[in-house]
């Protein structure tokens, strides 16, 4: 296949896929929950405030005006690597979309799917928050 | 990264090594660090390129663990300079970008391993526990980058290939191995030179002793003289401990000084100097230290050329051509590339978990008829490229790498560019030169390319061997029967 053929066939097929809450909401409790065991008693803690700076970081980022595409790229990297580490598997497979939008298709798409990033990004940020929270109480 | 797939730390818990972790996003360093550290390692930790290289170059890790994408640097670029610095450094790249041309560019530039983020904790350390292993194998030595796993020392047989022309190669090296005769190696890039020179090690009584190889190609002039005799504290500015050079981590094995033509002259003259007392003086030191080291150097180059040419002092040639051995390019040694292929196929399937028959009757005609320019290398590249691309099952002509085929295609238009030897001179280079002096380079070229075979070199020059054997011995060069 013709390499522009290529891309115009990706564009049309990540502009068809449209991920359900179902799936962007999906999150693995048991491997979030294990985060502090993985650390160790005397490092969760901290690794729940770096993870949360980590991802208001990219938020921030990703809420500004005009991001550069390139930028966008990076960030949604480092957002499939934090997200699926942590067990938020629909922000992860969100990332994924999102950064394959940002390699191929025109600004509209790549707008409609920033927004429902952001909103899952928002809602694994409160859990981490409140993860955060927890962990802070107990040292 | 999740516990619940986490095997026992007791059952993850591998032979420790100094791993160097650089990874910009804090939260994935932490979490890294702490699973590698909980398996046994003993793990540094950078969070930039800069920071990174710099860590490394004050220390040196067997392990590096790289993410790709840094904030000051490509991590691809990173790897080049690592591997230049500690050629043996395993480099475990990862990255969120899981594309297939990211993985082979990563693993061409010498990674050991590429793992797309996220993973879980188990397969992290597999990898890591799995790349220290395999620093165990050989006494501890210094590689050549994009050096493979295939090219090493096989169930006691030093290669792969059982072509007559190894073969004569296989018995010089079993009777120099023995010797405390410098070897010089000289063969096309690819085509075993730093093999070749882990052979005469290995056969050799300094076989427990270490191995110690340098490419003096791949490292900055500058920093070159501090690689092979080490320095002081404070000899130069980053010079922030005593660091023993080369020669001084070779005492009681070997030095393989690789691409020795591509040294500069103001080390040439120290090196002579070195093989002359057996001693080394560090940068910045005053008392010159002792060492009991073999010497075996490689070129890819003509070292007589270029002793004319002025680059490589003739007194050095002199001291380190006493033994040379000539490596074949892979054109001239029959059905070998088969062998290697094939082998190479198996392995690295292995490596990379999957399943292949074997390679085609038409792919194994195709691998007979090619040049083979880059030789060894070029042949476990084109097999890594199909295993990596390709699922399983036997190889065809369609999942070859498009570029070999339009080598072939090349190839059938004309043959004699394509087997032309880097090495030997060009048009250009030979006009202006005495007559005698062009037909003593064509004679050594014809020679070098057909593996050193005076009767094969002779049909083609259309001479008798008799008369070509006179001529080497009026040039003082050493024909064997071949």
């Amino acid at each position: 296949m013709h390499f522009a053929n290529l891309i115009v066939s990706c564009r049309r097929i990540l502009c068809r896929t449209q991920m359900g809450p179902a799936v962007t909401d999906s999150f693995d409790h048991d491997g979030f929950a294990a985060l502090p065991g993985l650390a160790g008693p005397d490092l969760a803690a901290e690794l729940a405030r770096r993870v949360d700076e980590d991802l208001t970081s990219i938020g921030l980022i990703l809420t500004k005006p005009c991001v550069d595409r390139v930028v966008m790229q990076a960030q949604s990297h480092i957002l499939v690597s934090i997200a699926g580490t942590i067990g938020a598997v629909g922000l992860c497979a969100l990332a994924r979309l999102f950064n394959a939008r940002a390699l191929l298709v025109e600004p509209g798409g790549l707008a409609i799917n920033l927004l429902e990033l952001r909103r899952v990004l928002h809602e694994v940020s409160a859990r981490v928050r409140v993860m955060r929270a927890g962990l802070g109480r107990m040292t | 990264m999740s516990a619940a797939a986490t095997p026992g730390k007791a059952a993850q818990r591998g032979k420790a090594a100094a791993v160097l972790l650089v990874e910009d996003t804090q939260s994935l360093q932490m979490l890294y660090r702490k699973v590698l550290t909980d398996a046994g390692h003993v793990v540094r930790v950078a969070s930039t390129a800069a920071e990174g290289m710099a860590s490394f170059a004050a220390q040196p890790a067997q392990v590096v663990v790289l993410d790709l994408g840094l904030p000051d640097r490509d991590g691809l670029e990173m790897i080049c300079d690592i591997l230049a610095l500690q050629a043996d450094t395993r480099i475990i790249v990862i990255t969120a970008n899981a594309s297939i041309n990211r993985a082979v560019e990563a693993m061409r530039a010498g990674a050991h391993e590429f793992l797309v983020k996220p993973f879980d904790e188990g397969r992290f350390v597999a990898a890591v526990n799995l790349a220290v292993r395999g620093l165990g194998k050989r006494p501890a030595p210094t590689r050549a980058p994009g050096a493979s796993d295939l090219e090493t020392v096989q169930d006691g047989r030093p290669f792969l290939g059982s072509s007559d022309v190894m073969g004569r190669v296989y018995a010089k090296i079993g009777s120099v191995a023995t010797s405390m005769a410098t070897v010089f190696i000289t063969g096309e890039s690819g085509t075993g030179k730093e093999l070749c020179a882990l052979a005469v090690h290995g056969g050799s009584a300094r076989a427990k002793g270490p191995f110690i190889a340098l490419n003096c190609g791949a490292i900055p002039h500058d920093l070159l003289e501090s690689e092979v005799f080490g320095h002081v504290k404070g000899s130069f500015t980053g010079a922030i401990s005593d660091r023993p050079g080369a020669a001084t981590a070779a005492d009681g094995g070997t030095l393989f000084l690789d691409e020795i033509c591509e040294m500069a002259p103001a080390l040439q003259t120290k090196l002579l100097r070195f093989l002359q007392t057996s001693t080394v003086l560090p940068v910045g030191a005053t008392r010159p230290q002792k060492v009991n080291v073999r010497i075996v150097c490689a070129t890819n180059r003509d070292p007589l050329d270029a002793v004319r040419r002025g680059r490589f002092r003739e007194d050095l040639y002199y001291r380190l051509f006493v033994v040379p051995i000539h490596m074949p390019p892979l054109r001239d040694r029959g059905n070998d590339v088969i062998e290697i292929a094939q082998a190479a196929l198996q392995q690295i399937a292995g490596e990379e978990g999957r399943f292949f028959e074997g390679l085609s009757t038409e792919v194994v005609d195709l691998f007979r008829r090619l040049p083979w320019p880059g030789n060894v290398r070029q042949v476990l590249n084109v097999v890594r490229n199909i295993v990596v691309l390709n699922a399983g099952g036997l190889v065809t002509l369609a999942m070859l790498p498009e570029a070999l085929c339009e080598q072939m295609g090349r190839a059938h238009e004309s043959e004699a560019p394509l087997v032309a030897n880097a090495a030997e001179p060009g048009l250009d280079s030979l006009i202006g030169r005495p007559l005698a002096e062009i037909e003593r380079l064509i004679v050594t070229a014809t020679l070098a390319r057909h593996g050193g075979s005076v009767p094969k070199a002779a049909r083609v020059l259309e001479l008798s061997p008799s008369t070509l054997y006179r001529k080497l011995e009026s040039w003082g060069g050493n024909p064997t029967s071949r």
